[in-house]
């Protein structure tokens, strides 16, 4: 049986790192958000939403849409269909690791 | 760790809800009608205007926030749920209301229908953050039993809108329905301000 540390280890970078995991947690809780409403609900700069937007449409786990509203440029993100499925898996590998650490850390205390 | 992305997903999924700006001109609306119909009765000229002025409020409260919070779109089971929440408590709102205005039982029936969407609004926004729901989204929650109570107290003798020079008890509970409405669209506007903005200090800083 593998320890906590080693399924840690293992879990998908790309979605695991904080500003993504943000994101497509966020996303994954509507249909889509704009770009200042993402920015607000994780706290990311500008730039740095920006840039972890476009690795997460080119890991094909959200769509972007840019057009004009109003005469002004608008960016609309929608998770996908594998985006979805990856974070809830995600959250389920993130809750069964903390399971196990909690029952090795009881395991190591009885030793 | 975790608790951050639940706030997360929490305002994600309740992000229109919780612009409690919009929430204060319909507040305010019910307040208005409330005194109007406690003191005049027949014109309607000043229900109508009060009307237009929370229309065009509401429409300038969602320019801003459109704006300054930009816009998230709800999915379709979530709008489906909503359209057919607020069908059916439309529904026992009419239904409430003639049992009140034909005086037939000793509680306000309106009452207690504001009190039950309240707390199916406050149960079903919290339901990513169960464990902290009241310290997330107290404001419904208190509202809902505010409002239950004002219902009920005639049950056990307690005549309160007589004291305040209200002629009927559904006039009552309309204004204490004003009030609540409007503190909790002032105090759900400070938590949208304060916890957002308090997501972004904590987490810019490990992104880049």
């Amino acid at each position: 049986m593998s320890t906590p540390f080693e399924e840690l280890a293992n879990l998908d970078k790309l979605i695991h790192e904080p500003a993504r995991l943000a994101i497509l947690t966020a996303l994954s809780a509507c249909e889509s958000a704009d770009f200042t409403a993402l920015r607000r609900l994780t706290g990311l700069s500008d730039g740095n939403l920006s840039v972890q937007l476009t690795k997460l449409e080119e890991a094909g786990l959200v769509n972007i849409q840019k057009q004009f509203v109003a005469k002004k440029p608008s960016t609309r993100a929608k998770i996908t269909k594998k985006g979805n499925e990856a974070i809830q898996r995600h959250w389920e590998k993130l809750n069964s690791i903390k399971q196990n650490a909690d029952a090795w850390e009881d395991n190591l205390s009885e030793e | 760790m975790k608790d951050r992305y639940a706030q997360i997903k929490f305002f994600a999924s309740n992000y229109s809800r919780l612009q409690g700006l919009r929430l204060v001109p319909v507040g305010l609306l019910s307040l208005f009608v409330a005194t109007w119909s406690n003191t005049r009765q027949g014109q309607l000229d000043g229900p109508l205007t009060a009307l237009l002025v929370t229309i065009l409020l509401y429409w300038l409260i969602d320019r801003y926030y459109n704006r300054v919070f930009g816009q998230v779109k709800q999915t379709p089971s979530q709008r489906k749920r909503e359209t057919i929440t607020s069908i059916a408590f439309g529904a026992l709102a009419l239904l409430a209301f003639a049992l009140d205005t034909a005086e037939i039982i000793p509680v306000c029936a309106l009452g207690l229908v504001f009190a039950a969407a309240l707390f199916a609004d406050f149960w079903h926004a919290t339901r990513s953050v169960r464990k902290e729901a009241f310290a997330t989204f107290p404001e419904n929650f208190a509202a809902s039993i505010l409002i239950l109570i004002v219902s009920i107290l005639p049950l056990f003798g307690i005549t309160w809108w007589e004291g305040w020079g209200i002629k009927s008890q559904v006039t009552g509970v309309f204004v204490i329905v004003g009030i609540v409405i409007f503190l909790t669209g002032i105090w759900g506007h400070i938590r949208i301000t304060r916890d957002l903005s308090t997501v972004e200090a904590k987490t810019d800083e490990h992104t880049l």
